[in-house]
């Protein structure tokens, strides 16, 4: 068995695990159907209220459910934030913030049952399914930017008082783009992924490709900052942050060369994120941190990182943590052994679940007969010997 | 009707682990076959070293040499082994005519120990063997 033969197979086969986790974690067909039938639902609401009346209100997703990269949260009671905007394309000019603030949260009020789940948001208003459906649909009123080229938006602040800017639809776009980049990964895996696309049903973690490297990458970061930072969630890297590095990062690398294995590629793109934090020096001497939002001219996404230090030490916590797990995993000796990694970086249940999964497909090839044996890889479902059926015995 | 098969003598079970199990080693001698060899189940799982033996007209014996599973398993007993102490990997049930002297260990034993350490280690983790298998004294085989 050639060492390098098996590294590259390992590091197939951890991909595959990881894409699983994903699947995992992410939000469930299901409830993102129950997510937009509620949504529409509150859209056609808007459309039709008394005092919107002339506002012509469009009601649509932004965050992570815009962007393909939902992560459950870590326990099952906790619930999830939906990210909506409610734009005015009309009728706002001019307005104060506060009373657009006000204006949408009469409009929801005006519907009985939401009027019972309605509730303030410093930006916004929330509306509490959490009782029949475990999320928030949280509600941002957003007026047109009329003089800005990137078609950026303001939005409300009940604290600053002042309309802020904003560009939910532009930054999906941007980060689109972004996911929508081809890596190139040597012919081999590509052959091994389609394979696992040409039908076969129930592929083991070797067959399994990510379904699209930035999206996950940003779902794995996620939820590994989710529970590092569980204890202490103020200090935790904000995820526009971490989803906007990895962006960055994610663009040069792929861009840059052809990988051997997907597991490089995503090594790299976390290794390289911190080259993406501007640095600059201020003129009393100190330091700026600066993560520029490309949609908005002059929004900076690590301003509060100026006014609290903490958290870029925080963030270079984080970073550190995220780079010696990667590097981890292909250490691992023992899928044992890599099932307590999961479970110290993702949770217990949902690596249980994912593991679980996985042992399942296996066996359903051993009773079909479909299993093979072969060296270097092992068990797997493309060449070998048959596997044929057994039975364990003794004491 | 099907033509009876030869049961396969140690030199024949040798030159078929030579072919199908380039990265063993082992001999003949009188009539005992001998063959060292390691396993991984999959990329991910461990590689075990493991010592198979078969005297001519006996059924293979299959050891664990490295690592120890007893430290792996933290003392806890370890299921579907002939022995503890030697570990002796049990990969079929005699009376069930899964295995017999016509069948080649190399394709036939080897991917049961795979399967084995596949089960062991995920044993390892949840406490439970998800492999099915039969404990002496039960009549009835359990589901996969």
């Amino acid at each position: 068995m050639n060492s390098s033969e098996i590294l590259l197979e390992r590091k197939a086969h951890v991909v595959g695990y990881l894409e699983e986790l994903c699947s995992t974690i992410e939000l469930t067909p299901a409830q993102i159907e129950r997510i937009e039938t509620s949504y529409k639902a509150v859209g056609e609401h808007l459309v039709d209220s008394v005092s919107l009346d002339g506002f012509v209100p469009r009601i649509f997703p932004q965050g992570s459910v815009r962007l393909g990269t939902p992560v459950r949260p870590i326990h099952p009671e906790q619930h999830f934030d939906v990210d909506l905007v409610c734009k005015l394309e009309a009728g706002a000019k001019g307005r104060d913030q506060a009373r657009i603030h006000a204006l949408v949260g009469d409009a929801l009020r005006e519907h009985g049952v939401y009027n019972q789940i309605t509730s303030i948001l410093k930006r916004g208003w929330r509306l509490d399914y959490a009782e029949s459906s475990r999320f928030h649909l949280d509600v941002t009123p957003a007026v047109p930017n009329a003089g800005c080229a990137l078609q950026s938006v303001f939005v409300p602040d009940k604290e600053l008082k002042v309309w802020q800017p904003s560009n939910p639809d532009g930054y999906a776009v941007w980060f689109g783009k972004h996911a929508a980049i081809r890596p190139r990964i040597a012919k081999r895996m590509i052959a091994l992924a389609n394979e696992a696309r040409g039908g076969t049903i129930d592929p083991l973690p070797s067959q399994i490709g990510l379904k699209n490297v930035l999206q996950r990458l940003v779902q794995l970061l996620k939820r590994h900052r989710d529970l590092l930072f569980e204890k202490v969630p103020d200090r935790a890297p904000i995820s526009i942050i971490i989803t906007t590095l990895a962006a960055k990062s994610y663009a040069h690398v792929a861009l840059g060369r052809e990988y051997e294995s997907e597991f490089d590629l995503l090594r790299d793109v976390i290794a390289g994120m911190p080259n993406y934090i501007g640095i600059l020096a201020t003129s009393s001497g100190g330091m700026r941190f600066e993560v520029p939002n490309e949609t908005v001219i002059g929004e900076n996404f690590a301003e509060k990182w100026n006014k609290y230090p903490d958290l870029a030490v925080a963030f270079r916590e984080w970073h550190a943590s995220a780079l010696g797990w990667i590097d981890a995993l292909i250490a691992i000796d023992g899928r044992d052994n890599l099932q307590k990694k999961f479970r110290a970086t993702f949770g217990n249940a949902d690596t249980d679940a994912t593991f679980k999964r996985l042992d399942l497909r296996l066996t359903t090839h051993r009773k079909s007969q479909t299993l093979l044996y072969g060296t270097p890889v092992g068990l797997n479902v493309v060449a070998g010997h048959p596997v044929r059926s057994n039975t364990f015995y003794g004491a | 009707m099907k033509p009876r098969q030869r049961i396969l003598n140690p030199i024949q079970q040798l030159m078929s682990l030579r072919k199908h199990d380039p990265g063993g080693d082992g001999g003949v001698r009188h009539d005992r076959l001998e063959w060292l060899t390691s396993i991984r189940a999959t990329p991910v799982s461990r590689c075990y070293r493991v010592k198979l033996q078969q005297t001519f007209g006996s059924h293979p014996c299959i050891q664990v040499l490295t690592p120890s599973l007893k430290d792996l398993a933290a003392g806890k007993e370890i299921p579907h082994l002939y022995d503890q102490e030697k570990e002796l990997l049990c990969l079929y049930f005699p009376a069930a005519a899964e295995f017999d002297g016509t069948k080649a260990i190399a394709t036939q034993i080897l991917p049961w120990a795979a399967m084995w350490f596949y089960y062991f280690e995920n044993w390892l983790v949840t406490g439970e063997w998800a492999g099915g298998g039969i404990h002496p004294g039960e009549s009835r085989r359990v589901a996969a």
